[in-house]
């Protein structure tokens, strides 16, 4: 397990290491069989993976991979054909065990003759929640998925987006351990997008172990802390998102937009280190960026919809934390402890950045930076994108790293001063 | 008017509006049944509310019309004054008289026109309150309209605090505000009465399905799957539809009678269209109901959320089975409601042979002191139709020791002074007969067999199965009679000798006390005691104030191996060696009966003597042309055991638990089948349980062999599969509710139990199977595809 996760899930008050995963599979299998016992499909084949308490974990892969199937499986849906396969310790059809995980199908499986209301006590009944405690949860799920004002209204008369939102809050009325999501923006605007991505963020924050599947890499990118990647029923890949995705052999560089003498500095300083300049361009914001500002802007200018109201904030019971937790979160913010997860996470990871770059090359462009930086800084700044949660996080290690390398290369000035001599 | 609608929603579920309310209606309640108790004691009350003013008016001026010659409206006036005294109505003027007799014309000349407020709701309402204070007249009748006020509160004080009282008053409101103005006008009357009917049909399932719903609120899994399972079937189409066809066919099978017949085919008609036609609506709707809600929701995926929930399989099965159930039962009491309060308001309509009820056409009460004979609609309907009796059949001819003892001790009834000595001679001499009919025909078959068969050694168990053959064909025998034969049927009817002893005794301690008291005031002597019962007993049947009697009915069907519709055969009865009907001088008297159809005759109970058995000799006349044969169940004595009210209870009960079985069978056909597949399956089951009787009559007559010898395999395979089926649903068949309900034949409590135990072991069994099947599926897969 990666020291970040690790280190997040201390900080949580929750084992590290030494404690079971919530899902254990080993050379999980399962064959489709036709009505004559012969085998039709191998949909899962000998896949061994765990998933821990308190990650967000991702499954990817493309159609046909085995995604579906597996969650299936692990929901006791369908049975191994062979391997082992434990949830929270138990078989996967052990009912008990049901308690504890919410579950959201790829599609909204909704009885439609009910409304969300209706929905939601229905679902809450199954759990035995007493009345008070249905009744404030299922006011606050409405709240939360944004469809207090149409809960009177019945399913088959939702769209989808709405029926997806009331299919995620069914999934949370128990306030779930485990959680395991199917597609779950499917058909969600990119308001509504967002809003999942950070209640998935946040629920994992909290200490929820969310199982996350989705054809859309992006959400997955933004949210997993590790995944696996499936094709024809095996694993093809797994690990962090750092793991898979960092692409150790190139660097980027961001600055403020540079002249064109600059540039011609930069190249020179490249050739000079045997290395080519492939690429300059200035940053792009994102598109779910620009529409969310455009949504935001409308919201406050109250205009009128008659679909889905956009979401309130959390539901209170699922921000809920028990006495310790609540204790301990105190401590550390008392402490003003470097652990807290968010800052640390940034921090490696720049670190790490840092750590497995130590380029020439970029101290000598620090250098020529740093002689130009008092005429270039204003436009820069004003086009300065806004990222996701996660990318506007790595403007402040940015800063840090600039920083950094800044303060390096003035010490490698004195080191390697004929280093960078040689190269002009 | 949106707001105004979403305010009264909102005040008719706050507290303080529930517990005003309630209180009101209480209040109500208690003034409505204090004020009929009142108008039911008043003197003459009955007699005042059997016959109005106009009643007896319609009758003359119809007899008038009849008349020649034709008298003027100033005759009939006061013909109508002195009728309306006599009657002790109330007395009327001339002129009063002249305009009652001049609304009778018009009432009569145009059949269309309906007065203002004698039609629509009020009119409804003013007949139901003259009706229900009749009803108070009679004994008992107080403690049944207290308890309809009751439950009439409480089903309003119910629909209150489940939060639609506004909306119920809104609806009955509304509903009868329309139908009202409908029913004045001739070409929309009839719609304007259907809907008078459906409207409180249609608030009483409304309020009921309200209250299983709270019922069922309990936060479980079970009780969650079941609610669940009631929203559907009002929400979805396939619900609806059942549900308000149901609700329409109630509301329209009283208009579409005929008010010409006998009010006892009328009253029976109801009762098994009302009744019947529910029953198989809800058959339909349980069926496709218990297979969709499974079924439906394995093809769309929802059992898919529902199972990845802390459910166990037994409890989503067992859940689903309970929700159907649950609106069954609501679907049940609506019907049974509906045909119970419009049997009760059939009853106090005026039966053939009335002018109104318990008053004949001359205007004569037919019931209480003086009371003329009451027509033969009124007492068959009151007698053989709202009643529950016992149908006894007659012994079986077979010499068991039973029968023995019954035949013994009627020979004993028969025999003066007769001691025990006596009976243990009859008893011989019943045996050696008996063995001496059985030795012979035995010797005879073994003969025969030999004859057939020569050398073969003749086993015990054939000569066991040629006895058994010997004692059916005797059996066979004793049920035919030939032309100038006579054959005697003995049954036992203890219950009416018990009940007959019961009322003798009664009397007896009245009249005993009464010559007591007599004694002691000095107005009597001890020893003229004997003669001073005679004359008390002669008093009181003198004033007819003597219980009724139970009144034995005896029911026929006689077959000739004709189909002849207009074949009549002629015979003689005799009960315990007396002839019934009296005979005319030295002449018998014969009772005329058509081919292949139900008789009845009625049977005076004093026949019955203390031993309980009665001997019925029927001899067939000589000018009939064939053997006539009673079969096994075509000839039947009747008695009253209890009324139709309890009877009618049991019955909706029964119809509740064979519904329970259907709804199983669909849950488990549900669980691994399609829709369409399951549907099919489940309808044969329930057609093979329901003809499960007629299954096992025909088997007896059914060979797997021809007249050769022989053995066809398909008639073997058609037994093999007949047999079972006829076994297992044999309970199931047997109960035919309705039936008796309609025949006026008792449902007793202990047939009701033994009948639900075994449907209820079938049904459990039913859904453990669904449970096996259930758990072993992977619910993933079966999705449609």
């Amino acid at each position: 397990m990666p020291d970040s996760v690790s280190n997040a899930t201390r900080a949580k008050g929750v084992p590290g290491k030494a404690e079971k995963p919530i899902v254990a599979a080993q050379d999980l299998t399962k064959i489709f069989k036709d009505f004559w016992l012969r085998d039709r499909a191998r949909a899962v084949d000998g896949i061994t993976f765990h998933i821990n308490r308190g990650e967000i974990f991702g499954l990817l892969g493309p159609n046909g991979a085995g995604k579906s199937t597996t969650i299936k499986l692990v929901l006791g849906l369908l049975k191994k054909s062979s391997g082992r396969l434990q949830v929270f310790g138990r078989s996967p059809t052990d009912v008990e065990i049901k308690r504890r995980i919410g579950y959201l199908p790829e599609e909204s499986y909704l009885y439609p003759f009910l409304n969300a209301r209706e929905t939601l006590d229905y679902y809450a009944k199954l759990f035995r929640l007493d009345r008070r405690t249905r009744l404030r949860r299922i006011d606050e799920l409405l709240d939360m998925v944004g469809l207090s004002g149409v809960q009177h209204r019945q399913v088959r008369e939702y769209s989808k987006g709405m029926q997806r939102r009331i299919g995620l809050a069914q999934a949370l009325i128990n306030d779930p351990e485990l959680l395991i999501l199917d597609e779950p923006t499917t058909g969600l605007d990119p308001l509504g997008t967002r809003q999942v991505k950070e209640l998935i963020l946040e629920l994992g924050r909290r200490g929820k172990t969310i199982v996350l599947s989705s054809h859309l890499l992006a959400d997955v990118e933004d949210c997993v802390t590790r995944m696996v990647i499936l094709y024809g029923g095996k694993i093809r890949q797994e690990g962090t998102c750092d793991d898979l995705l960092v692409t150790r052999s190139r660097s980027v560089i961001e600055t403020e937009s540079l002249d064109e003498a600059t540039l011609a500095d930069i190249r020179r300083v490249l050739e000079q280190h045997h290395k080519r300049l492939d690429r300059i361009s200035a940053p792009r914001q994102r598109l779910e960026e620009l529409f969310v500002q455009l949504v935001e802007r409308a919201r406050t200018e109250r205009l009128a919809t008659s679909g889905a109201q956009h979401g309130g904030s959390t539901a209170s019971f699922l921000k809920s934390m028990d006495a310790d937790d609540g204790d301990r979160l105190l401590d550390r913010l008392v402490r003003d402890d470097a652990e807290t997860a968010i800052p640390k996470r940034e921090s490696i990871e720049v670190e790490s950045r840092q750590e497995a770059k130590k380029d020439a090359v970029i101290d000598s462009l620090l250098d020529a930076y740093d002689e130009d930086s008092g005429q270039m800084h204003s436009e820069a700044t004003e086009q300065a994108p806004e990222r996701s949660s996660r990318r506007e996080s790595e403007q402040g290690p940015d800063v840090d790293v600039i920083d950094s390398l800044l303060s390096d290369a003035e010490h490698r000035k004195g080191d390697d001063a004929g280093e960078g001599d040689r190269g002009r | 008017m949106t707001r105004l609608i979403e305010r009264l929603a909102r005040i008719q579920k706050e507290r303080s509006f529930k517990l005003i309310a309630s209180i009101v209606v209480l209040v109500l309640g208690v003034l409505a049944y204090s004020s009929l108790l009142v108008s039911a004691n008043a003197p003459d009350a009955e007699a005042r509310l059997l016959v109005t003013v106009s009643d007896v008016a319609d009758g003359l001026v119809r007899d008038a019309l009849a008349s020649t010659p034709l008298p003027t409206d100033e005759q009939i006036a006061e013909r109508l004054a002195l009728r309306v005294e006599r009657l002790g109505l109330q007395t009327i003027t001339q002129e009063q008289a002249l305009r009652a007799v001049e609304r009778a014309h018009e009432r009569l000349e145009s059949p269309g026109g309906i007065a203002w407020l004698e039609e629509g709701p009020f009119g409804a309402i003013g007949g139901l309150i003259r009706n229900t204070t009749l009803v108070m007249t009679t004994q008992g009748g107080a403690v049944t309209v207290g308890v309809g006020v009751a439950a009439i509160c409480a089903v309003v004080i119910g629909a209150i605090w489940l939060g639609i009282g506004l909306s119920f008053t809104a609806l009955l409101l509304g509903g009868w505000g329309i139908a009202w103005p409908l029913m004045l006008f001739p070409t929309t009357a009839g719609f304007g009465r259907l809907l008078m009917g459906i409207v409180p049909l249609a608030l009483m399932f409304i309020t009921l399905l309200q209250a299983m719903r709270a019922a069922l609120s309990p936060s479980l899994p079970l009780t969650a799957v079941a609610r669940n399972v009631l929203s559907e079937a009002v929400r979805m189409k396939i619900g609806v539809v059942f549900i308000v066809v149901m609700l329409l066919l109630m509301a329209i099978i009283p208009l579409v009678q005929v008010e010409d017949q006998p009010l006892r085919y009328r009253v029976q008609q109801w009762m098994q269209y009302g009744l019947g036609l529910s029953y198989a609506i809800l058959v339909l709707l349980t069926v496709f109901l218990s297979v969709s809600t499974i079924a439906f929701e394995q093809r769309d995926k929802m059992v898919w959320q529902t199972m990845t929930k802390p459910v166990q399989h037994w409890q989503y099965l067992l859940g689903k089975w309970l929700g159907i159930m649950a609106l069954n039962l609501v679907l049940l009491s609506v019907a049974a409601g509906g045909v119970f309060l419009f049997t009760e308001y059939l009853r106090f309509q005026p039966a053939q042979g009335e002018r109104a009820y318990h008053i004949d056409l001359a205007g004569n009460p037919t019931r209480g002191p003086n009371a003329r004979e009451p027509s033969t609609d009124r007492q068959l309907l009151e007698r053989q139709v709202l009643v529950a009796r016992i149908a006894a059949e007659p012994d079986p001819f077979e010499l068991t020791p039973q029968t023995l003892e019954r035949r013994v001790q009627l020979a004993m009834d028969r025999t003066p002074n007769a001691t025990e000595a006596d009976r243990e001679e009859i008893r011989r001499s019943f045996q050696a007969e008996w063995e001496r009919l059985i030795e012979t025909r035995l010797r005879d078959m073994v003969e025969e067999r030999r004859m057939a068969d020569p050398g073969t050694e003749i086993t015990e168990q054939e000569v066991a199965r040629f006895r058994q053959t010997i004692v059916a064909q005797l059996d066979g025998l004793s049920r035919a009679i030939a032309p100038g034969e006579r054959r005697d049927f003995i049954f036992d009817l203890t219950p009416v000798a018990r009940r007959l002893s019961g009322i003798r005794s009664r009397i007896q301690r009245e009249i005993d006390r009464e010559i007591d008291l007599r004694i002691r005031e000095g107005t009597a002597r001890a020893e003229d005691r004997e003669q001073l019962e005679v004359e008390i007993l002669t008093q009181r049947i003198d004033r007819g104030d003597i219980p009724p009697m139970p009144e034995l009915t005896l029911r026929y069907k006689v077959q000739a191996g004709s189909n002849d519709p207009t074949a009549i055969y002629r015979f003689y009865f005799l009960l315990n060696g007396f002839p019934y009907p009296d005979p005319v001088g030295d002449q018998l008297r014969p009772v005329s009966a058509a081919l292949n159809q139900f008789q009845t005759l009625t049977i005076p109970s004093f026949f019955v003597p203390d031993s309980g058995l009665l001997e019925l000799s029927i001899i067939s006349e000589r000018s009939n042309p064939r053997v006539s044969v009673f079969q096994p169940g075509d000839i039947q004595i009747l008695f009253p055991a209890g009324g139709y009210e309890l009877n009618f209870v049991r019955v909706i009960a029964v119809l509740w638990i064979k519904l329970g079985f259907i709804a199983a069978v669909g849950v488990l056909t549900g669980s691994f089948l399609a829709f369409p597949v399951a549907c099919l399956v489940t309808l044969a089951i329930m057609f093979m349980a329901e003809s499960a009787g007629f299954l096992r009559e025909s088997l007896e007559y059914y060979h797997i062999d021809d007249h050769r010898g022989n053995i066809n395999p398909f008639a073997v395979l058609g037994r093999a599969i007949s047999l079972p089926i006829s076994w297992i649903f044999a309970t199931y068949a047997d109960l035919k509710p309705v039936e008796r309900l309609v025949d006026g034949r008792l449902l007793s409590w202990r047939s009701v139990a033994w009948g639900m135990s075994v449907i209820l072991a079938w049904t459990g069994a039913v859904l453990i199977v669904a449970w096996a099947i259930f758990r072993k599926r992977e619910l993933a897969i079966y999705s449609g595809n």
